[in-house]
């Protein structure tokens, strides 16, 4: 009989590119049992945001995550304008969408790349790479940041788009999408790869039902759950998207799923740099003051449904709750790892696409019993931690 | 002395062999990479840096064994060309060769029970896995090579091009060759990103150092051992230079099998090792 014993993976492995202790507990070479520990990155972001101007909180949110900082934004403004009656014009929305789709590319193509060098082919690590890189050029083209944009605020845009820079974002993504069809082929039809991702981490749609999983984790277990579809928002109501799904519910599932969505991305923004109007003008001056209301809304983030909860008293925020989707898609991990074999588990959990340090949230405990925050608690927006 | 001014040498070639592989690799990559002479820099700050105080005699002694196990491998194989150095020129010492190989990695598994690292004991649980495959073909390769030519030691291997008599065999030095010097799709030994850096997990300072001197050198016996084999002693050293080129291409196209698929391929070449040496016998 095999002696259960731990393997540790974290919280600095080379595997993970953020703080995150997994405890697997191990017969032999196989998982039986996984833990996660977190609380290593943890920033209190929530914290940070309560208390201050709806438009100095939207400077902060911009800055949750380096990855997907506009779809932050996005969900910050969709709530915001929402219960402030905010409208937008058609160029501001399309504006927003562009600088978002953008960033699903260049975010699944850090994922990509990452995912290759897990594997251990590190050249399509690199190429990847190089791809991605073009696309942060274009960000500071149109944004002048090439990580955090902060190209948005309340009703508006910080600046218009000029018919340059739409052209060139229509080259850039051309040459993009030259390369990425060779780079999917590969990973389509590597023996190797796929020795490795096909049938690995397998999830159920029922799992991911139950467990209520978000983004291409869930589509590749054919669950369409893209909020882009589903809830339509801003400038994605003027445009065509179909979402990406895959049956199979495994790693190589979920690869392809993100693979394909760039190219989904790549129609979208052809779509919207064709639809913004090309005489208007982003309006000069963004709303400043918000008195009061609450809300919830949520955007597509490239990870999945990003949602955010705001509450606005006296033209302040009294409560902003963040759920970013790898919370959501979290529970699932240890589920995935259990039977998996030590090797295979850094392929899993990095096809799960984990974003720790916007994730990390604090539950206090009261009597070791029950957490502080209950739903009712939550919509009424008290602060007891 | 002879020796010891050959030993130095092999070194120093050896760790230029690492900075080519870095570099070959670099720019499959599509980036400049570390200039050449980089690992002479890495083993000269490690060399300066304090060495572990964990107290267990094994985990001290397996650097300074595995370097010198390699070195005499490098010595043993030089006795091919350089016909001076005798004390390593005997009859059939081309097995002495085959076991030296395992008995370096034998003291990496050694060095890695005895830090007790998770990473580094599932390392050794994986080269055990692989040692009935690789090691056991390796020996049968090296015993068709001299059996076809009908020599029975290095010194007297003067066949050029012996991979046109044997070439099941040279296919299947190649392939062993992915696993002696770690290279992907073979390399699950001390796979990154899975058990961090495998057998040497807990080693660093000097230790390290002289651990990544044997495994540099252990690499250059290898493609020199190899191109000896297959090209003979004329191209042995383009040859192994041949083989950094290679393996670099190799690490750069192929992603890294499991590890039992990697113990099945093994197995299979294994198996087909005893075959090519029986149809001989």
């Amino acid at each position: 009989m095999h002696k259960t014993c731990l393997f540790p993976i974290g919280p600095q492995h080379p595997s993970l590119k953020e703080p995150l202790f997994l405890k697997l507990y191990v017969e032999g070479t196989t998982v039986k049992d996984a833990v996660f520990d977190l609380g290593y990155a943890h920033r209190g972001v929530e914290e940070k945001l309560e208390g201050k101007q709806v438009d100095t909180a939207l400077h902060a949110v911009q800055r949750t995550c380096g990855i997907c900082s506009q779809c932050h934004t996005m969900a910050f403004l969709r709530t915001v304008e929402g219960f402030a009656g905010v409208e937008i014009p058609d160029r501001v929305a399309l504006q927003r969408v562009i600088v978002a789709e953008l960033e699903r590319i260049h975010s699944h193509m850090l994922w990509a790349g990452v995912m290759m060098h897990e594997l251990g082919l590190d050249t399509l690590f690199m190429y990847f790479m190089r791809e991605r890189e073009k696309v942060l050029d274009v960000f500071d083209e149109l944004t002048g940041n090439r990580v955090h944009h902060s190209s948005d605020l309340i009703g508006t845009s910080k600046r218009t788009f000029s018919e340059e820079n739409l052209e060139f974002v229509l080259t850039t993504i051309d040459s993009i999408k030259e390369n990425l069809v060779r780079y999917r082929k590969t990973v389509n039809s590597h023996d190797v790869i796929r020795d490795r991702c096909i049938g690995k981490g397998v999830i159920t749609k029922k799992d991911a039902q139950t467990f209520g999983l978000v983004g291409p984790v869930a589509r590749a277990c054919n669950i369409n759950n893209d909020v882009r579809v589903t809830s339509p928002y801003m400038g994605y109501k003027m445009l065509k998207l179909k979402s990406i799904m895959r049956k199979e519910g495994d790693a190589q599932a979920r690869t392809l799923v993100r693979l394909d969505e760039v190219f989904a991305s790549m129609d979208l923004l052809r779509q919207a740099c064709n639809q913004i109007p090309r005489k208007s003008k982003v309006p000069k001056y963004p709303v400043k003051r918000i008195a009061q209301g609450y809300g919830a809304g949520a955007s597509e983030a490239p990870r999945g449904e990003n949602f955010h909860f705001i509450k606005v008293v006296n033209g302040k925020t009294a409560r902003v709750k963040l759920r970013t989707p790898t919370l959501a898609n979290l529970v699932m991990f240890p589920e995935a790892v259990k039977g998996a074999d030590i090797t295979d588990v850094p392929v899993i959990v990095m096809s799960l696409d984990p974003c720790i340090s916007c994730m990390e949230r604090v539950a206090v405990v009261k009597d070791g019993k029950t957490e502080i925050w209950t739903s009712h608690e939550l919509f009424r927006g008290e602060k007891k931690c | 002395m002879l020796e010891f001014v050959l030993a130095l040498s092999f070194i120093v070639i050896s760790i230029f062999f690492a900075g080519l592989f870095r570099k070959f690799l670099a720019r499959m990559h599509n980036r400049v990479g570390p200039p050449v002479i980089q690992p002479f820099y890495d083993i000269i700050k490690l060399f300066s840096k304090k060495t572990s105080k964990y107290r267990n005699p094994i985990f001290h002694a397996v650097p300074y064994a595995s370097v010198i196990t390699s070195v005499v491998i490098l010595l043993l194989i030089s006795t091919a060309f350089i016909p001076t150095v005798s004390i390593f020129d005997f009859d059939y010492n081309f097995l002495v060769l085959g076991y030296l190989f395992i008995l370096v990695d034998t003291f990496y598994i050694f060095g890695a029970v005895a830090s007790r690292s998770p990473f580094a004991i599932q390392s050794s649980m994986r080269e055990l896995l692989l040692m009935l495959g690789y090691e056991l073909s390796f020996l049968m390769v090296l015993a068709v090579f001299f059996a076809k030519t009908g020599i029975l030691s290095l010194a007297d291997f003067d066949v050029e091009f012996a991979f046109m008599q044997a070439p099941l065999a040279s296919i299947l030095l190649v392939l062993i060759g992915f696993v002696i010097v770690r290279i992907t799709p073979f390399d699950v030994v001390n796979a990154e990103t899975e058990i961090s850096a495998g057998f040497f997990a807990e080693y660093y300072g000097k230790d390290l150092a002289l651990l990544e001197i044997a495994e540099f050198a252990k690499d250059l016996a290898f493609g020199l051992m190899a191109g000896l084999l297959l090209f003979g002693k004329m191209f042995a050293l383009p040859a192994a230079l041949g083989f950094v080129f290679f393996y670099a291409l190799m690490q750069a196209t192929s992603p890294r099998y499991c590890t039992f698929r990697t113990a099945k391929i093994f197995l299979i070449i294994a198996i087909l090792a005893f075959i090519d040496l029986f149809l001989l016998v």
